[in-house]
């Protein structure tokens, strides 16, 4: 550790450093109605942001470092990760933002967000990392390597973004659909990876049954035959020709659990096919007709019903 | 040699920053409170003092330094527009010293603090960094008058308390003057502004000779 006296003016200079440096890949999205939201330029002509900030898929502009508005095109969005990508001819020659590992990160690190909401500057918020973990998933179901959580405020426009250290290296993207007391960062690698999928398909395949459940409770003479279980998911609708009635489910059958796992809930189902990529084969546990058995059921694809402008709800925050 | 005596200590420039701020009581009852900037001092012990139009409303009007003893000041002049007030203070005690302004307009991420009695803890200081500064455009909640004036915006965390207090950085130079909060940021009249109105109102020549606004 150096002896030389760390003095507030060096820190101050230095975190003013580095939201200059990220400043300069950082640019307003204007893909919704009144506040403007903030990207980060990713990679070649692609600007990353927050699925939840992407209200439209069309009229969508940027507002770059430079105070010139271009126009962006929506390459897709997965709003269960909360990442969208847009492409811009116009920031391919922008720097790219600076990488950070953000395994690196410790509780403690000094981190910025940097946002940009209209031609004037970039505007900052700042605090320290509260929180690192390990991989985690969201309640709607996205998969995330890292925890990182930390105390900066996500003012409004600040869902999208990065979260920077005090060399100006990004780790991350915040999210504020995902944060709640702390603000939480969609890190690096799961950025990417969701990158990588939305440019190869438009949209990040999840896996998707067909079949409507609800919870039941077995009367007493039927407990004998579910092995002690006092409940299972009733089957009450399949969508014709879906995966689960292409796989031989019937409406009636009792679902006790999937893939050697009991389910008690239809969420714990969902949950199982965020995690399971389409075409691969699920061992079912069933109680049909008082009596146990077991179906192999073929996940199929989760239709995709809608583009950002027909999604119901409001975004949270950010 | 104390932390607080050491120029190498990261706190020094709070030490000094403490001896520029001053409570604001005004009204009969004092109901109005807040906090003031030592803005200038000449060799006869007395001290321009400014503070929001909000916080130094009518006179009379009192201010205290840390030593908590409460002093008359004679209410200059106000500007609610912009909000922010004058006041001039006679026999100072010779330990409220100015501070001095910023020499230019901070960068956004620079360390900034602020110093007031936030919730009536007296001469708190308060830590964040610079948001913004300009304008304030789509900001919900924000009133009228304010959206006209350029505003030095701070994430930072004000109070009630802190209205009319210093926000300096970290070589404790003033960057503006708190004034408010909205939808969680602070702001703050850029002390441009704050000069600006001094010169209109004709601060300087109050005081006599040799007055001087660096500490």
């Amino acid at each position: 550790m150096s002896h030389d006296v760390l003095t507030l003016a060096a820190v101050s200079d230095q975190l003013a450093a580095a939201v200059e440096e990220a400043a300069r890949s950082v640019v307003a999205v204007h893909a919704r109605e009144r506040l403007a939201s903030t990207g980060v330029h990713w990679r070649d002509d692609l600007v990353v942001t927050t699925a939840a900030t992407v209200r439209r898929d069309t009229g969508i502009m940027l507002t770059l470092s430079s105070g010139e508005r271009v126009d962006a095109t929506l390459v897709g969005h997965d709003p269960v990760s909360d990442v969208a990508v847009l492409r811009s001819a116009a920031v391919a020659s922008l720097p790219v933002a600076a990488a950070g590992d953000p395994t690196a990160l410790r509780p403690g690190h000094l981190v910025l967000a940097v946002a940009r909401l209209d031609a004037r500057g970039p505007r900052v918020a700042f605090g320290a990392v509260s929180q690192v973990g390990g991989a985690w998933r969201s309640w709607k179901g996205a998969e995330y390597s890292q925890q990182i959580q930390s105390g900066l405020t996500l003012y409004p426009g600040f869902g999208g973004t990065p979260l920077v250290d005090a060399h100006g290296r990004v780790h991350g993207l915040n999210s504020g659909g995902l944060s709640q007391a702390m603000a939480t960062t969609i890190p690096r690698p799961d950025v990417d990876r969701v990158v990588t999928q939305l440019l190869t398909t438009g949209y990040v395949a999840r896996g998707w049954l067909g079949a409507a459940m609800q919870p039941v409770r077995f009367p007493d003479a039927a407990t004998a035959g579910a092995n002690g279980r006092d409940g299972g998911l009733l089957i009450v609708g399949l969508a014709d020709g879906g995966p689960a009635a292409r796989s031989g489910l019937l409406v009636g059958d009792i679902v006790l659990g999937v893939n050697g796992h009991d389910v008690h809930e239809p969420r714990e189902v969902l949950d199982l096919l965020e995690r399971t990529a389409p075409g691969s084969a699920l061992p079912f546990d069933l109680l049909r007709g008082g009596q146990r058995t077991t179906q192999t059921v073929t996940v199929g694809e989760r239709p995709r019903d809608a583009g950002p402008a027909r999604r119901g709800g409001r975004g949270r925050r950010g | 040699m104390s932390a607080a005596r050491d120029p190498r200590s990261p706190v020094a420039p709070i030490a000094r920053l403490l001896d520029g701020v001053v409570q604001v009581h005004a009204g009969r009852r004092g109901v109005h409170q807040g906090a003031g900037v030592v803005w200038a001092r000449d060799a006869h012990a007395s001290c321009l003092i400014v503070s929001n139009a909000h916080v130094a409303t009518v006179a009379p009007v009192v201010v205290a330094g840390r030593d908590a003893e409460r002093r008359p000041a004679e209410l200059v002049a106000r500007d609610p527009q912009r909000d922010v007030a004058l006041l001039l203070v006679h026999d100072a005690p010779a330990t409220w010293r100015p501070i001095p302004p910023a020499p230019q307009i901070p960068r956004a991420g620079t360390v900034a603090m602020a110093v007031g009695h936030p919730l009536g803890v007296g001469h708190a200081v308060s830590t964040g960094v610079v948001h913004a500064h300009g304008r304030l455009d789509g900001i919900p909640g924000l009133p009228d008058p304010a959206a006209a004036h350029a505003w030095l915006t701070l994430d930072l965390r004000l109070a009630p308390g802190n209205s009319g207090g210093p926000v300096v950085d970290a070589d404790g130079h003033l960057l503006g003057v708190s004034t408010m909060i909205v939808a969680g940021l602070g702001l703050a009249i850029p002390v441009a502004d704050v000069d600006a109105f001094v010169a209109r109102v004709d601060g300087p020549a109050r005081l006599q000779h040799g007055w001087t606004r660096a500490a």
